[in-house]
């Protein structure tokens, strides 16, 4: 990816004459005239996706290749970058054939492991717990891409820093990390955690689908038989209608398919209060003890 | 309550106020109010009118009349924003967008919850949009009641509660330190609220007690339905009625849960009464409440009941 536009929180990489998405400053248009379907704050054109943030920033994606930005008057790139590294670069993804899990993961003795859940589950958090742990590196945060073209599926590693939460980076004493703000006025930052992180994708593992308990319940995981995994997971696609408005039916579904048949999905109940967080913690590595290797997975 | 008592108020049946404008049969409707003053459960009794088969409905599950397009996963599955990185004026920028493209496109009238004030974002648009004929039903209770309601629902003191309450800054979720459900609602101070409401003319509305609702249900729901001109037969209206019966939900929440609950320990439907208040509110908070409510108490009917407020 080459970007006009600093994107911080990314980690820069070499240089390539060739990047796969350029995303650069540009005038948008306000509509598409040949849009097909249209929403409150955007339009699909295929090639096209238009999107607007009102008040922000304003892009244009086409071919999965290129993203034009035009911030809104009086807007700085700084405070519209986060949009473009969210839901700009999943559009691009989208139109690129990608399946994309709104997940944060995770890796663990060779594999990737991912948390999906809805905005405010808790993804983020709990990847940054188990960094912290010691046990585990970051992957990626809140987008995890899945290649399920080979013999296994592939979760990307996002080349992208945590961003937490004010009051979870004072709970995990992470206030030595927190970087810059997310955005000026919103209490999010990105935060460099003290841990190695791979620049490669790993093999998808499991998928834990995040379920909130009340405070100091216990822990559970429960796998999930195929049928009911693959319509919890469908619900978990990352922008799931953007998805729905860009790609190929049945193209998604094969894909689907494919990831619930390789890779075990559960169901991760777990208390959200900061005193649970470390039988949270030993729940998973005891689940993961227990795992050995998946049939049909690579060995850990 | 006797006829009339909001009639100093916008009254837009135009039974007291002589005003004769129709929301028309399509438009969106708004259940509008103040936090904890009915909303939820007028909610329930149009889910129970207007969608029969939900007859087997638990309080687990989501209520499915009246719901968007305000909570946070809502907004964000149609914008494919992620609202939580947007300012409190962005989020007012992008709301009107919302509900209108919601109007424009459920082949059903929308009912949509809101406690936020009627209020306009930076660009003059109304944020709770523009789309044709809206109307709303507006519920109001008795302030003093909403103060207990509300501090056992938020589990914050009594002081900080009416403190709040008569914020004429109230907004929820401002500069948050953390992830909301919900999305930025300015709720301005108890009377405000209702003013902001009562006073605008885009949006016919019709004002309904709490109290009223609970002392007369099937006669204030009747009334409701006439004004949304929507037809339903008195076995209807007695069929929503028994279902959202105070008692039923609390039994039933009891049992199941419930899918709105603010904290999951702290129960939603709790006492439902009128007239708590006053009985227990210390009489430093009963007279602040009264104090700087007094115009707003009185034009709705509430008498004082520490001689520093409405007569």
């Amino acid at each position: 990816m080459q970007s006009d536009i600093r994107l911080h929180g990314s980690i820069e990489c070499a240089r390539s004459d060739d990047p796969q998405i350029r995303i650069l400053l540009g005038p948008v248009p306000a509509a598409l005239d040949d849009a097909v379907s249209t929403g409150a704050n955007w339009q699909s054109a295929p090639p096209a996706f238009l999107l607007n943030v009102p008040g922000v920033v304003r892009f244009l994606v086409t071919s999965g290749r290129e993203i034009v930005v035009e911030p809104a008057a009086g807007v700085s790139l700084d405070d519209a970058a986060i949009f473009i590294a969210g839901t700009a670069i999943a559009i691009a993804l989208y139109q690129r054939g990608a399946l994309i899990l709104h997940a944060s993961a995770v890796t663990h003795d060779g594999g990737a492991f991912a948390f999906s859940g809805a905005s405010g589950a808790g993804k983020s958090t709990l990847a940054a717990l188990l960094c912290l742990d010691g046990s585990c590196a970051m992957l990626s945060d809140d987008v995890s891409a899945v290649d399920v073209a080979g013999e296994h599926p592939i979760l990307a590693a996002d080349g992208r820093r945590f961003r937490l939460w004010d009051d979870v980076i004072e709970s995990l004493d992470l206030a030595d990390h927190r970087g810059r703000q997310v955005r000026s006025m919103i209490n999010k930052y990105h935060v460099e955690l003290p841990v190695p992180r791979p620049d490669t994708g790993l093999p998808l593992r499991g998928i834990y689908l995040l379920e909130a308990l009340p405070a100091g319940d216990a822990p559970s995981v429960e796998l999930l038989p195929p049928g009911r995994a693959a319509f919890a997971l469908d619900h978990h696609r990352y922008r799931r209608i953007l998805s729905n408005h860009i790609g190929d039916m049945a193209q998604r579904f094969g894909q689907m398919a494919r990831l619930v048949d390789s890779v075990p999905v559960y169901l991760f109940r777990r208390p959200v209060a900061l005193d649970d967080n470390a039988r949270t913690v030993a729940c998973l590595k005891a689940h993961w003890a227990s795992l050995g290797t998946i049939p049909g997975s690579p060995p850990a | 309550m006797p006829e009339g008592a909001l009639g100093v108020a916008r009254d837009n049946t135009g039974i007291a106020a002589g005003v004769t404008s129709s929301p028309g049969p399509d438009g969106p409707v708004w259940i509008a109010s103040y936090m904890k003053s009915g909303n939820t459960w007028m909610r329930l009794m149009m889910m129970h009118l207007l969608k029969p088969h939900e007859e087997s409905w638990t309080p687990d599950q989501q209520i499915t009349v009246g719901t968007g397009p305000l909570p946070r996963s809502d907004i964000e599955r149609a914008s494919f924003i992620d609202t939580s990185l947007l300012s409190a004026d962005e989020q007012d920028l992008l709301r009107p967008l919302l509900c209108d493209a919601e109007a424009r496109e459920q082949p059903e009238r929308c009912f949509f919850k809101t406690h936020d004030a009627y209020r306009f974002n930076r660009d003059g648009a109304p944020i709770h949009g523009s789309a044709p004929r809206q109307a709303a039903l507006y519920l109001v209770r008795d302030p003093r009641d909403i103060a207990i309601s509300l501090a056992t629902f938020w589990n914050w003191s009594r002081e900080r509660t009416v403190a709040f309450m008569n914020n004429p800054e109230g907004d929820l979720q401002g500069i948050p330190r953390h992830f909301s459900r919900q999305i930025f609602q300015k709720t301005l101070d108890w009377s405000a609220h209702i003013a902001s409401w009562l006073e605008q003319d885009r949006v016919p509305t019709l004002p309904i007690r709490y109290e009223d609702l609970r002392a007369a249900p099937g006669h204030w729901l009747a009334r409701a339905l006439d004004f949304l001109e929507i037809r339903a037969s008195t076995a209807e209206i007695d069929r929503a009625v028994q279902l959202t019966d105070f008692k039923r939900l609390k039994r039933e929440e009891e049992a199941h849960g419930f899918s709105e609950r603010f904290k999951p320990e702290i129960p939603f439907f709790r006492r439902g009464e009128t007239g708590e208040g006053r009985a227990l509110l210390d009489p430093e908070l009963l007279a602040s409440i009264e104090r700087v409510h007094a115009p707003m108490m009185a034009r709705l009917g509430y008498s004082a009941a520490t001689g520093t407020g409405p007569p």
